[in-house]
């Protein structure tokens, strides 16, 4: 990210943040809609978002910390969307061109993955984005979060669990999943 | 709850396939979303850095609810008193401190339910805040019990802590051998509870029934399940009922612990209760409750709901259902074996708890909500902090007090008093 950008945005540059808000959209829009697990619902809170930063970009103290302050900002927001609207009907992650008997079996593998991951609460389906799409390593997903750093390795552990035992109930159900897993 | 290793699909290959699958780059942003944002940040002022650094400090201001109004008015307060008047042109709308309003009440609801009812009455202020009393505890609690004169906090460290609650003060430590699920419950001799094991992990175990006598602060009784798919116990007619499989219940003597008999039901188990001579239980993915003859587990009714039922509980008079995706409390009439009402909640209810005034709390996924079945009318909305789950059993961190609740957060235990007690 552009510090230069950055600061000048600070400054009350609206031009700058504009063009923060192109080189970031599509890292906020990719992340809320994986959370959000609906566009409609990810347009909204990436606007939203990107509002929240440029009132509050004053309050940032070091311009190279952008990336993730926005990161956190957006799923401050996301969430609040989410307890607005219900579970997320389908998580829009985007086909694959089919070629061959390992990609029909890739495409079977993501649906398995979609059904498991739409059961998770919205913090489980949160830190396992920040961790698979983002890359994020725990010590930067608790900075994202505003957590510590034990409680974010715990949260991913817990997170990556109810993934696995969503699945697992997904198999045993020949795709009915039940909501509770003992 | 032992997982079986058959059933999972991705094995050790589960953070490739997440990587794989949820790491796909291929999104298409919507045309002109930046420009959009940006169009709608231009008619919005800058806040001063302060304001903005506590905003972002205190979640943008949304999870102070009800407070921040009064934080707004003291923003504006000093700013006349330390900066003079330009200072208050800046934070005058537009550009003023655009805090976070209330949030909806989410859905469309079913033809069964009053959509007047329920609908937020007050602000939502902190619940730490409101708290009147807070006990620290060192492990993030599952489960939250509250029985002969004690607090029972199961973790996820598979400890049940007793505590007493007038001083906090620990008065035994049960090690559990697993993570403890909720609900905690007693009768007249002992204290119910089941553990949760968690897949992959070095503690995992299997689901188990567990029997703790109060007297002695000992687990006197452990009985293996048979991979169920819910948790509850119920007690009635001296004895008592928990989820023994996935659509198998079995009951226990209250006084002796021993094993009494099993029954079967038709559909796979998601939560129990019992009262009013029967055993409730809520069907996985269907939208009714089951009453159940636990005489020979026969159903005896089937009571439609407007959408999937969860946590069930019972009351005086009723019987309370969550219906977590729908995001209602179902009551139940037992007398007519009909749902009597449906009330907005909040997203993902997951344990219902009455108090001793008989207000009825629901602890929704991010909200808890106090609901006044004599007035019909929620009487109490706060955040919480998101609770963990147990495998994919949410914390059951609600435990009833004579004129209140306890709440297990993260770190510690906050009574909330009944709003208007």
């Amino acid at each position: 990210m552009d510090h230069d950008l950055v600061r000048r945005a600070q400054a009350g540059d609206h031009e700058a943040f504009s063009s923060l808000a192109q080189l970031s959209v599509r890292r906020l829009f990719a992340v809320a809609s994986r959370i959000l697990g609906d566009t409609h619902l990810a347009e909204d809170a990436v606007q939203d978002a990107l509002v929240e930063v440029w009132q509050d970009l004053r309050g940032l103290r070091d311009p190279e910390a952008f990336g993730a302050w926005s990161m956190r900002i957006l799923v401050r927001v996301a969430h609040r969307q989410a307890r607005r609207s219900p579970r997320p009907a389908r998580l829009h992650v985007e086909a694959i061109g089919i070629s061959g008997p390992d990609e029909y079996a890739a495409v079977a593998d993501q649906e398995l993955l979609e059904r498991g991951f739409r059961r998770l609460s919205v913090d489980q389906r949160t830190i396992l984005v920040l961790r698979h799409h983002l890359g994020l390593e725990p010590a930067e997903i608790a900075d994202v979060l505003g957590i510590p750093q034990g409680t974010a390795r715990s949260r991913l552990h817990y997170a990556h669990e109810a993934m696995r035992a969503a699945l697992a109930a997904d198999a045993r159900h020949g795709g009915i999943q039940p909501e509770v897993m003992r | 709850m032992s997982r079986d290793r058959r059933h999972d699909p991705f094995g050790d290959g589960l953070d490739e396939a997440l990587d794989g699958w949820l790491g796909q780059p291929n999104d298409t942003v919507p045309e002109g979303l930046a420009r959009a944002a940006a169009d709608r940040a231009r008619d919005r002022r800058q806040r001063p850095a302060w304001i903005a650094r506590f905003r972002q400090r205190n979640g943008g201001l949304a999870g102070l609810g009800g407070f921040a109004p009064v934080l707004a008015a003291a923003a504006v307060v000093v700013a006349v008193l330390v900066l003079g008047g330009p200072l208050v042109g800046r934070l005058g709308v537009p550009g003023g401190p655009q805090l976070s309003p209330v949030p909806s009440l989410g859905p469309t609801v079913g033809p069964a339910v009053d959509p007047s009812i329920g609908s937020p009455s007050a602000s939502e202020p902190d619940l730490e805040a409101v708290a009147t009393r807070t006990i620290p505890l060192a492990a993030q609690p599952s489960a939250v019990g509250n029985a002969f004169n004690s607090l029972w906090i199961a973790d996820l460290e598979g400890t049940l802590l007793r505590l007493d609650p007038a001083t906090g003060a620990e008065q035994a430590r049960i090690g559990l051998g697993a993570p403890g699920c909720g609900p905690i419950q007693a009768d007249a001799h002992a204290l119910w509870l089941a553990t949760c094991g968690i897949a992959g992990s070095p503690d995992a175990s299997d689901a188990t029934t567990i029997r703790v006598d109060p007297t002695t602060n000992a687990v006197v009784n452990r009985y293996e399940d048979d991979e169920p798919d819910g948790v509850g116990i119920a007690t009635i007619a001296g004895a008592v009922w928990f989820i023994s499989g996935p659509r198998e219940l079995t009951a226990a003597g209250a006084e002796t612990g021993d094993l009494l008999e099993s029954i079967e039901v038709e559909r796979p188990i998601r939560h129990l209760t019992g009262g009013f001579g029967a055993l409730w239980v809520t069907p996985i993915r269907e939208a009714r409750v089951s009453r159940v003859n636990p005489a020979d587990g026969t159903e005896t009714a089937s009571i439609p709901l407007s959408g999937d039922s969860g946590y069930v509980t019972t009351t005086g008079d009723s019987i309370w259902v969550a219906e977590p995706h729908q995001w209602l409390l179902g009551r139940i009439d037992p007398a007519a074996n009909a749902a009597a009402g449906e009330y907005m909640a909040a997203p993902v209810a997951d344990q219902i708890v009455a108090d001793g005034r008989g207000l009825i709390w629901v602890l929704a996924h991010e909200e808890l909500i106090a609901f006044d079945p004599a007035r019909q009318a929620e009487v109490g909305r706060y955040p919480v902090p998101l609770h963990d789950t147990v495998g994919t059993v949410e914390a059951m961190v609600l435990a009833g007090d004579v004129d209140g609740i306890w709440y297990g957060a993260p770190n510690a235990l906050w009574y909330v008093p009944s709003p208007g007690g």
